[in-house]
């Protein structure tokens, strides 16, 4: 097992405040995986939290790129991208 | 001798800042000497969106990669209008109030017609690639994070 520190942006911040939690992940887990295990450790942090949706549609990030859905997450930190609107 | 591939010299600036965007230094930029046209986009914050009066917007953005993305985008652009093009690029993070700049985007080509293709190139592809989320503060002392467009999780082939 690793721990991973995960970034939550926009409309994660109704539920994650500050931004930030940890998980401890499995050593060897895909991006759609983690997604699955995202959803159940962000309900137990807010039980408000029921926007499975908002997850499927978000991407998983490094600093440097985007990950694949198959793609095994690396790193100590990752980033979870909700839908984006900048501009 | 092809004169224009000797004097062009392109460069990328890219970056997200907090403080409120100087666009008369944006602006003042020389473009190369052998370029003929520079365009200039800004975006500002608007006083409504979708029937409900707006008075103030925040920008949440993963910088790194927003400043990478940024990069890939301009890179792209001067793939398709030419390496000598020249691009700025700067959007804003937190809060704005109605009328701020949000976002700056500067071209310098040698043609005008290459200047407005690339600007618009730069901005359509921001909005729909770059980690930024905009939350929306109302009149009614509701608030709202707008939902966008959802980045691409699968392989390019």
């Amino acid at each position: 097992m690793k721990n991973i520190k995960i970034k939550l942006f926009g409309p994660f911040r109704k539920y994650v405040e500050c931004g930030e939690m940890s998980i401890e992940l499995p050593n060897e887990i895909n991006v759609k995986k983690f997604k699955d295990l995202l959803c159940i450790e962000l309900k137990k942090i807010n039980n408000d939290f029921n926007d499975h949706q908002l997850i499927r549609d978000s991407a998983v990030a490094t600093e440097a790129r985007i990950l694949t859905l198959e793609e095994n997450v690396s790193g100590s930190v990752l980033a979870v991208l909700p839908p984006v609107c900048g501009g | 001798m092809d004169l224009d591939a000797e004097t062009e010299r392109g460069f990328i600036q890219v970056k997200v800042v907090v403080e409120k965007i100087d666009l008369s230094q944006v602006l003042s930029t020389q473009p190369d000497t052998g370029h003929g046209a520079s365009v200039s986009f800004t975006g500002y914050v608007r006083n409504h969106n979708l029937g409900k009066k707006v008075i103030g917007v925040e920008y949440d953005c993963f910088i790194p990669l927003t400043e990478n993305t940024f990069l890939e985008i301009a890179r792209e652009a001067q793939n398709q209008w030419g390496q000598g093009t020249q691009i700025i690029i700067i959007h804003r993070h937190g809060y704005l109030n109605i009328g701020d700049s949000s976002v700056v985007i500067w071209v310098s080509t040698k043609h005008r017609d290459e200047s407005y293709l690339a600007s618009r190139y730069v901005i359509e592809q921001i909005k729909t690639r770059s980690p930024i989320w905009k939350k929306e503060y109302y009149e009614d002392h509701q608030t709202e994070w707008v939902r966008g467009h959802a980045l691409c999780q699968h392989k390019h082939h």
